[in-house]
């Protein structure tokens, strides 16, 4: 035999791997900590990839021109059938290959059996019978609509006392309701042809397409993550017709997946944090073992051996923290969705089980390698440093939304790469001095936390990535209330607002007893550069203006929300053509307004000056001024004469908005809590390793009569400095990324902007929460120590 | 060296320890297992005690015991001290945790075969340690002197890690020794030494003792410090 060959051979691996296992389940409860730490890291990962989802299903399932599958959307106020043949003509003979279906779409608003409703007219076969409108009535699919709209039967959504069988008007006919959905409120669904009789009209509103390949597989895998990127924004389909992507035509549908995208951008986050976790979990795994490693290799047991013992460790504890995380995920995201429970999802399962098998066997190999070579590897981290500051600089360059979000990764990588570890070696530093004055434990102390603090870096990055995430996103939400309150002083009158399909009476609300005013607001649709806008009609006096921070009276110019500002690029004092049904209006934008909420670019023009170029305004809002004391006898009465309105005052809209506001930062502070209690639980791990190895210190010092109490002392002070310098290292990224969210990302995903503004309980809650989790992680750990030192003297240095 | 410490507050050592009928035994269910029986001797000031056996026969755990880190099942254990100029009989098997605890810190130095020095304080640091928890304030030149004395003076800004395994043992005599404590116990304190450095840590070890005039308990494997003990106690 010679010795080149002289390799562990099987019976002995095989007493390895049993050795290994019986290890594992004697120390059940680091072992648990290891799968514990995995788990949370996948469920992080799953839960947000199902939320993500979830938003996107919704995106997807919802309105008119939501269908499933359809990417692109050609619009146009005087679109002709003509335009939508020769374009099919150009696509079936193959002129079109980017285009894998077309179909034909009309919309518009009218009367249905007396209540305002969007009528939508598709032509099923055209669209393959594929258009996800729903479950109608009990079930059935929505391509079984199919065979129903044939002649004049319409399918109906959200009207109370409708059902199959009834005759209504529709517009200016007579229509059969031949299905009742539950999906959609106010809409109504019917052939082409009722639609533009309902309607009045002679071309299509617009011509739908399905560009080939459809989703991606980068979407696939993260959801909403392309809604950021400008892949394949139009088509072309000849003849000057171009197919805008449906995000960018529709803004409605644009703004849920800027809220996706930033949801994904979280997610990512999540996976950083989780990653992160998972390694330092492998790693606290395999620093605990060092003296069995170090036997290991007396005994002669190769390098490779003992590395791939380890990794083989890193796969078992990483497959069955997936599988746990995985379910614990999927009800996590049941809990936090909108729906009651989650199935599994095939794409959810393998990224968390390659997540966490993945960055188990990853962290076990880097910290086989790094836990047995003394000398620290400074490599990958400046690799990673220099990738951030490329990140950062490519970032800084780019205005798109990705890059935005690419600011904030280069600032997260820069922060575990460069920061702790600098921060780290600053106090190895300032510790190794004499410090004549401090006392002796404490001094002891202090060198043994600066060591620490290298040793888990890691651990500690990831808990202070996670306080800064907090910190960011809770000044961002701090500062976007405080504007929106702002805002909803400003617009909301001390009035009576009245929501209602069926027209109200304005002379019988002015002769109510204390109304001193009564408006009336008019809602329709024009385009604007090709692109649709909302628009309001209102009195364009100066109580109305001042409502949207102007304070002069409108004449023939506009007010312009900001969503539309920097869509079309405006500003105050341009001229802009606003294109309706009856002709087109040239119309100069007096001032931007903020529209919190309303993600559509919308304009606000007078009656008197934009009525004409429209046909078949819905004047569904009604504003009622009163005197304060007035106030509840009159909506009584409202409600009384209008049973199916809302009216609501000014507190109850207030709270409204309040509430909606709430909702939707709900789901993002749920998930930012998540990667705190992620960051904390890699902290938990860390240190339990790390506890282990103090043991011997620990018993030095209770052996040479420190008590029990000062020892968990000192300990709990070396938590509570790696809590206190990982959370005030987060201050100054939560402060940038912040910033980022304020300034950058919020304007480009939302198309508003948010005052950046320090928020006192902001800043300091994270951190503070991060120093207590910090504390609280170190506690059992520090028990279980001080457990051992009295219970077992056979362990004792003598 | 007596007029040195002198100068620092402490006082020639008188001290007595005394061990009497000592039982210590492991509880399997409701059998017991003794691991000590019937184990008697006594040191007086500036005496050596070897304990002497082979593995297992309990050497440390007897160290333990009279270390007040242990109480034994029989048996009593028993320190007689000056304090404060009052000779006071301190029943080690009687103390609590607490009492145990101050024991440990005022009146044992210990010595341990791995050294165990505070990786994260200097040699002077080190030796400092057991003067600073008893409150004991000043000291340096005294430290640095024993230091010097154990022939590790040179060392004393340098990190333990820095150290050879003999150097670190002198320095772990130096701070057992530092606080003036009435009993030094020392547990194989040449087992992770080669026969040079083991040599010549044993007669520091010796010189030091008789200097301070401590009772000095050694459990030891090695003959020629059995030889050299004014006592010895051979478990089996």
């Amino acid at each position: 035999m010679s010795w080149r060959s002289a390799r562990f051979g099987e019976p002995g691996l095989l007493l390895l791997i049993k050795g290994q296992l019986r290890y594992l389940a004697r120390t059940a409860g680091a072992t648990a900590a290891s799968v514990v730490a995995t788990a949370l890291g996948t469920m992080s990962v799953v839960a947000v990839h199902l939320l993500s989802e979830d938003i996107k299903a919704r995106l997807d399932d919802e309105g008119a021109l939501k269908v499933a599958g359809y990417t692109h959307v050609v619009r146009g106020m005087d679109l002709a059938w003509n335009e939508y043949f020769d374009a099919r003509d150009r696509w079936r003979q193959g002129d079109v290959p980017d285009v894998e279906a077309m179909t034909p779409l009309v919309v518009g608003q009218a009367l249905v059996d007396g209540r305002s409703a969007q009528v939508v007219g598709v032509d099923l076969f055209a669209a393959g019978g594929s258009l996800a409108t729903g479950p109608i009535n009990e079930d059935p699919a929505g391509d079984e609509w199919t065979p129903l709209l044939v002649g004049d039967g319409v399918v109906v959504g959200g009207s109370p006392g409708l059902s199959t069988g009834d005759r209504i008007r529709a517009g200016e006919i007579e229509v059969d309701v031949v299905a009742v959905t539950e999906n959609a409120e106010d809409i109504l669904f019917a052939d082409i042809p009722t639609a533009l009789r309902i309607l009045d009209r002679i071309g299509p509103s617009a011509i739908l397409v399905r560009a080939r390949g459809g989703e991606s597989a980068i979407e696939r895998w993260f959801p909403g993550s392309t809604a950021a990127l400008d892949i394949g924004t139009t088509i072309e389909l000849g003849q000057g017709l171009t197919a805008r992507a449906l995000d960018e035509a529709e803004p409605t549908r644009r703004f849920a997946l800027a809220i996706l995208f930033n949801l994904g951008a979280l997610g990512v986050l999540a996976l950083f944090v989780a990653a992160f976790l998972i390694y330092q979990a492998s790693f606290s795994n395999i620093a605990r073992r060092e003296r069995e490693r170090e036997r290991l290799a007396a005994i002669g047991v190769d390098s490779k051996t003992v590395a791939s013992m380890f990794v083989s460790e890193g796969v078992l504890i990483g497959l069955v923290g997936a599988l746990i995380g995985t379910l614990l995920g999927t009800v996590l995201a049941g809990i936090l969705g909108s729906t009651e429970s989650f199935a599994l999802s095939g794409v959810a399962v393998t990224k968390g089980i390659l997540g966490g098998v993945g960055a188990g066997i990853i962290g076990a190999f880097a910290a086989t390698r790094r836990a047995s070579s003394r000398r620290r590897r400074g490599g990958p981290r400046w690799i990673a440093a220099g990738l951030a500051a490329a990140l950062f600089v490519i970032a800084a360059a780019s205005d798109t939304l990705a890059a935005a979000f690419g600011l904030i990764l280069a600032l997260c990588v820069a922060q575990f790469s460069l920061v702790m570890p600098g921060i780290a070696a600053a106090f190895r530093r300032a510790f190794a001095a004499r410090m004549d004055r401090v006392n002796l434990l404490v001094r002891a102390n202090f060198r043994r936390f600066a060591m620490l603090l290298g040793e888990i870096d890691i651990a500690a990055s990831a808990l202070s990535i996670a306080i800064a995430a907090a910190i960011g996103m809770g000044i961002q939400v701090e500062n976007f209330r405080e504007d929106f309150y702002r805002l909803l002083d400003q617009r909301l009158w001390p009035a009576i607002y009245i929501e209602s399909n069926h027209p109200v009476d304005p002379e019988w609300l002015a002769s109510l007893s204390g109304v001193t005013d009564v408006r009336s607001y008019g809602r329709t649709e024009a385009l604007l550069n090709a692109r649709p806008v909302a628009v309001t009609l209102a009195v364009g006096d100066r109580l109305e203006t001042r409502r949207y921070g102007y304070d002069r009276t409108l004449a023939s110019d506009i007010l312009l929300s900001e969503s539309g500002a920097l869509a079309h690029g405006l500003a105050v004092g341009d001229d802009i053509e606003l294109e309706g049904p009856r002709g087109a209006r040239r119309v100069r934008v007096a001032h931007v307004f903020s529209d919190y909420g309303a993600p559509s670019p919308r304009v606000i023009g007078t009656f008197s000056d934009l009525a004409p170029i429209f046909d078949g305004v819905v004047f569904d809002r009604t504003s009622v001024l009163t005197a304060d004391s007035d106030t509840g006898a009159v909506k009584r009465a409202i409600s009384r004469r209008y049973p199916g309105a809302h009216v609501r005052d000014q507190a109850e809209l207030r709270a409204l908005a309040e509430r909606a506001f709430d909702r939707t930062f709900e789901v993002a502070e749920h998930l930012t809590f998540i990667a705190l209690i992620v960051a904390v639980a890699g902290l938990y791990n860390a240190l339990s390793a790390l506890a282990l190895r103090a043991r011997d210190i620990h018993r030095l010092l209770y052996t040479a009569g420190v008590s029990k109490l000062s020892i968990a002392g000192l300990a709990v002070n070396q938590n509570l400095l790696i809590g206190a310098v990982a959370a005030f290292a987060a201050i100054p990224l939560g402060l940038a990324i912040a910033y980022v969210l304020c300034a950058e990302i919020n304007p480009r995903a939302f198309g508003w902007s948010i005052p950046f503004g320090l928020n006192v309980p902001a800043i300091l809650t994270p951190p503070l929460l991060g120093i207590g989790a910090a504390l609280l992680a170190g506690m059992i750990p520090i028990w279980r120590g001080m457990r051992a030192l009295a219970g077992a003297p056979e362990h004792a240095l003598l | 060296m007596s007029g040195r410490l002198r100068q620092t507050g402490c006082r020639p050592n008188t001290a007595v320890l005394t061990v009497e009928g000592v039982g210590v035994c492991l509880h399997d269910g409701d059998e017991r297992r003794w691991i000590l029986r019937d184990i008697g001797f006594v040191a007086h000031a500036g005496e050596v005690v070897a304990v002497c056996g082979p593995s297992g026969s309990g050497k440390s755990t007897l160290l333990n015991l009279v270390g007040g880190l242990r109480t034994p099942e029989e048996g009593s254990i028993r320190l007689d001290v000056d304090m404060g100029g009052e000779r006071v009989a301190l029943r080690v098997d009687q103390l609590s945790e607490a009492e145990r605890v101050r024991y440990r810190r005022q009146h044992v130095g210990f010595i341990f075969q791995f050294f165990n020095l505070l990786p994260t304080l200097t040699v002077e640091e080190n030796v400092l340690l057991p003067m600073r928890l008893n409150g004991l304030k000043g000291g340096s030149r005294q430290v640095l002197e024993r230091l010097a004395l154990l022939g590790v003076g040179d060392l004393s800004g340098r990190f333990p890690d820095s150290l050879s395994g003999g150097e670190q043992q002198r320095v772990a005599i130096a701070r057992a020794l530092s606080h003036a404590p009435p009993l030094v116990l020392a547990d194989e304190p040449t087992g992770n030494l080669d026969a040079a450095n083991a040599d010549r840590v044993v007669e520091c070890l010796w010189e030091q003792v008789r200097d301070t005039g401590a009772a000095l308990v050694i459990a030891t494997h090695n003959t020629r410090i059995a030889e050299r003990a004014d006592h010895v106690v051979a478990l089996r």
